[in-house]
């Protein structure tokens, strides 16, 4: 139960866990340390006993424990579960396989733990080759293959602005692609334009 | 909450590296920290009717955002190209960036740098995020009342439920009669008489300088002890931080340092004002006034401070084995 020191792995004191969020000297690092603690410390883990779950005569059971008493239904399944099965989640009741679809298929953004982003792909390969000229040649059209294909595909939970960047990387991507083609024009032009002239008449 | 509505509202602090960004956010019921890399993130929540704990700890830490990097570099660029320069238009503003780069990146280090955790039944996570005081001061001010509103108020007698006098006791050696609530006593140390050393050798040179004015024998000599100094006062402070009864030494090791940067800062800064102004004809107008108040200043702070660092007892003895008791031999 001891609050201890992130320096130095003591028992904080009581003057320390009191300061009301002021910093205090820890009483055997001296590191100045502010601690806030909350009513979560001392709340013991809800495990259920054993005669809370038995299911008696008439009772409804459990989807996944025939033996055990069910206390809620599945908010997306509808399959009932018992205590140890049924998760409390965003509000509601989750069982183990929703969960996990719902992970699988990030469907539910609450249980997403990694994105990768696709639009500051597609951004970065759509304006820092171009700085080197001829790796956009590449690159430029690999940004608008990303962007058209990942269009759909969300971006970071934390951005505001969704599909912003998807643009701008497709209207880079453009006109450097217009660019390359008008370049690829010109070059073939002074080409026929040099083999005409290097006509023997 | 309407579908279009944003979710999440950004927190205080923000760690920006050249390849890594850490942020925290506060969504409706739980905190999440996201770790991006340029190109994916990775989310933690934290629900806050799960979170038991946040220690926020004040500690020296050097931590180089990139926008830091990326300013010193850039000043430093353009210092080398305008000294090549003959008129040398931008190497004095360029030397001042670098130095008011480094005496901010250094004060803030040492004395408004902190670590953040974060603890759960089952975890204990450092929020990276907030690395320097203010931010993690208001993160803390912002989060508390709302963890609070989830979790009601705190039990009766929380404070000694969360730590037993016997536990406190194990700590100190398993020692019942040692006093838990006090930190080590201050000892002689020849780190803080070094610094009050190098702070004297600083008002020697500083006045040779100012008997000899044109000469340039005194500035190798002089760059070196300041260096030397910073070196030792950085761990002379970290050192005095964590003893009983070392304040005024710590505030003398600190003083030194500040009045030979302070006054090598203003000489900089003089000097690229003066050459901005009249680039023909540079006079120095406040060197002479500058060393003095240096001279003072260094003086006024290495005497007291070598007294007391003098008077600071000595270390007992290391005991040699597990039976030596540091009792002399019958």
């Amino acid at each position: 139960m001891a609050i201890r020191c992130t320096g130095c792995g003591s028992p904080l004191s009581n003057d320390v866990l009191e300061s009301g969020g002021e910093f205090r000297a820890c009483p055997f690092c001296g590191s100045e340390t502010m601690v806030l603690v909350f009513p979560a410390l001392f709340t013991p883990p809800s495990v259920p006993t054993a005669a809370e779950m038995a299911a008696g005569i008439g009772d409804a059971t459990c989807f996944y424990h025939a033996s055990k008493r069910a206390s809620a239904p599945c908010s997306q399944c509808g399959r009932f579960l018992c205590k140890l099965c049924s998760v409390q989640f965003s509000g509601m009741v989750w069982c183990p396989e929703c969960i996990e679809a719902g992970r699988t298929r990030k469907r539910v953004v609450n249980l997403e733990n990694q994105r990768t982003l696709y639009d500051s792909i597609a951004l970065a390969l759509a304006t820092w080759p171009a700085l080197l000229f001829s790796p956009s040649l590449v690159t430029a059209p690999a940004a608008l293959f990303l962007s058209i294909f990942y269009w759909k595909r969300p971006t970071s939970i934390v951005r505001r602005h969704t599909k912003l960047r998807l643009v701008l990387a497709m209207i880079f991507s453009l006109v450097q692609i217009g660019l390359w083609i008008v370049f690829g024009i010109f070059m073939v032009y002074q080409f026929r334009k040099g083999v005409l002239n290097n006509v023997p008449k | 909450m309407s579908p279009n509505e944003f979710p999440y509202r950004k927190l205080p602090g923000d760690f920006r590296g050249f390849f890594r960004r850490n942020t925290l956010w506060l969504g409706a019921d739980h905190l999440l920290q996201v770790d991006s890399t340029r190109f994916s993130e990775t989310y933690k929540r934290f629900y806050l009717r799960d979170i038991q704990t946040i220690i926020i700890r004040k500690t020296p830490r050097f931590v180089l955002p990139y926008y830091w990097l990326v300013l010193a570099v850039v000043a430093a660029l353009i210092g080398l190209l305008f000294k090549l320069d003959s008129r040398r238009i931008l190497f004095w503003p360029a030397t001042i960036v670098l130095a008011a780069e480094a005496v901010y990146l250094y004060a803030a280090s040492m004395f408004q740098s902190c670590t953040c955790h974060l603890f759960t039944r089952v975890s204990k996570v450092e929020l990276r995020s907030l690395f320097r005081l203010r931010p993690a001061r208001q993160f803390a001010d912002l989060i508390a009342p709302r963890i609070a509103g989830v979790q009601g108020g705190m039990p009766e007698g929380w404070v000694e439920r969360t730590t037993t006098l016997a536990e406190l006791f194990t700590a100190a050696d398993r020692n019942p009669d040692a006093p838990v609530d006090v930190l080590p006593t201050g000892t002689f140390s020849w780190l803080t008489v070094f610094v009050f050393v190098f702070v004297l050798i600083d008002a020697g040179l500083t006045w040779l300088q100012l008997r000899n004015p044109s000469s340039r024998s005194f500035s190798t000599p002089n760059v070196i002890n300041m260096i030397a100094l910073a070196v030792c006062a950085t761990l002379a402070i970290v050192r005095l931080s964590r003893q009983k009864g070392s304040q005024a030494l710590r505030a003398l090791v600190l003083g030194g340092l500040i009045v030979v940067a302070a006054v090598t800062y203003g000489v900089v800064l003089f000097q690229s004002i003066a050459q901005q102004l009249h680039p023909e004809t540079v006079r120095d107008y406040l060197s002479y006034p500058l060393g003095i108040c240096e001279i003072a200043g260094d003086i006024a702070v290495a005497i007291p401070g070598l007294v007391l660092a003098f008077r600071q007892p000595q270390s007992p003895p290391k005991p040699t084995s597990l039976f030596d008791t540091g009792a002399p031999p019958a």
